[in-house]
């Protein structure tokens, strides 16, 4: 049973035969992943729910053709981003905003603006190529190699990026306090 | 600097709790896409293809009527396409449809036909004739959603005990609605004994559309 996250090779390639009960653990931890993700990009909570109910449906869908079942995370990831860019080119939008007030639950906004207020502001005002890359690596741990792989970029080239995203986030946390 | 991103991942953490309901959802909605086993889809590739264009048509209608509730004219569409889903080994969960498709009603004031859609929700795991036909407000039938999204959570967990500690809450609760109701309403007697009314077995969950209907049209 796929209790853990990320998922080891042996349950992914159980889930890739046709495992339901492995695939339906993998989803259920894989999926509010997800919408955390989203969020952190600065969609509405419906909007990051919608897509990520999509990226499932695309992980089960091409869960059966992954090649190297240890690099299910980069792939999942890869998944997920792919989404996010086709969503953005459907709406049309270029530019990102910060997460609002206005597009979070009364319970978010109560949240935010008390533990969180500072460090979802200051993340909010970063690039969204920034963001992504923080949130691969600060929050979901992925190794550089891996973050390489997800945004096809060379692993040196992804190293200073984060390292730049990070320099840009403490700076414009400071800027708040 | 690590503090900084200790706060970004508790942060992260507070944007990744969703509901349970919407994520059992979300993972049944996507399984039900799981493809056929290699061995099996080479065997049957020439007829999916035949039955595919046959039906790619159809497919539009299915897939716009499956956020129908009942009372619209696409709901019929969506039961017949779970129906269809069932018959083909489809593992789609459906119960979780049922409830949520119980909270829209009610939040549309048909607290009847959420009840009824709670009581298709619960077949085979509660026995779902112990919840009351009617009842006189929006709270109580609210409180019975979220009492019946227990018991849902706790069967897709397996948990034996769970599901049983569940539908205890579940029971007591409905007992005490149909209680308060009594001496208010005497016509409900009419409608308590529930296991006059048809398809109350819950034994499958393929009865459970038949159910639907006949509640709806009650």
């Amino acid at each position: 049973m796929a209790s853990q996250w990320p998922p080891t090779p042996q349950q992914v390639g159980e889930g890739a035969a046709g495992d339901r009960q492995v695939m339906s653990d993998i989803l259920t931890l894989g999926y509010p992943k997800v919408v955390a993700f989203y969020r952190g990009l600065g969609l509405a909570y419906h909007e990051a729910q919608d897509l990520a109910g999509d990226v499932a449906v695309s992980v089960v869908e091409g869960l059966s053709r992954i090649r190297q079942p240890a690099a299910f995370e980069a792939w999942f990831w890869s998944v997920a981003r792919n989404h996010f860019k086709a969503f953005l080119r459907r709406r049309r939008r270029v530019a990102f905003e910060p997460v609002t007030p206005e597009s979070m639950r009364p319970d978010e906004v109560l949240m935010t603006a008390g533990e969180h207020g500072q460090i979802a502001a200051a993340f909010g005002l970063l690039s969204p190529k920034d963001r992504q890359l923080l949130w691969l690596r600060e929050v979901e741990e992925l190794s550089h190699d891996q973050i390489a792989d997800i945004t096809q970029q060379t692993a040196g080239a992804t190293r200073v990026a984060i390292h730049r995203a990070r320099q840009r986030l403490s700076d414009l946390y400071q800027q708040l306090e | 600097m690590s503090d900084l991103f200790e706060n970004l991942r508790r942060y992260a953490s507070s944007l990744g709790e969703v509901d349970d309901l919407v994520t059992h959802r979300a993972t049944a909605r996507a399984l039900a896409t799981q493809p056929v086993p290699h061995r099996w889809r080479s065997r049957l590739a020439p007829v999916a293809a035949a039955v595919a264009l046959s039906v790619v048509g159809n497919a539009a209608l299915v897939m716009t009527a499956d956020s129908a509730v009942p009372g619209d004219l696409l709901y019929s569409i969506d039961r017949a396409g779970e129906e269809i889903a069932d018959w083909l080994g489809s593992e789609a969960d459906h119960r979780t449809e049922r409830l949520v498709e119980a909270y829209e009603l009610a939040a549309l004031g048909d607290q009847e036909g959420a009840l009824a859609l709670a009581r298709e929700a619960l077949s085979g795991v509660f026995e779902e004739t112990n919840l009351p036909v009617v009842v006189s407000n929006e709270k109580d039938t609210g409180l019975l959603l979220e009492l019946a999204k227990d018991v849902v959570t706790a069967a897709h967990t397996g948990d034996s005990d769970a599901v049983q500690e569940a539908a205890h809450r579940l029971r007591d609760q409905a007992q005490v609605i149909a209680d308060q109701s009594k001496p208010d309403n005497p016509g409900n007697q009419d409608n308590t004994p529930a296991d006059t009314r048809p398809g109350g077995d819950g034994d499958s969950n393929n009865n459970s559309s038949g159910n639907g209907d006949k509640d709806k049209d009650k």
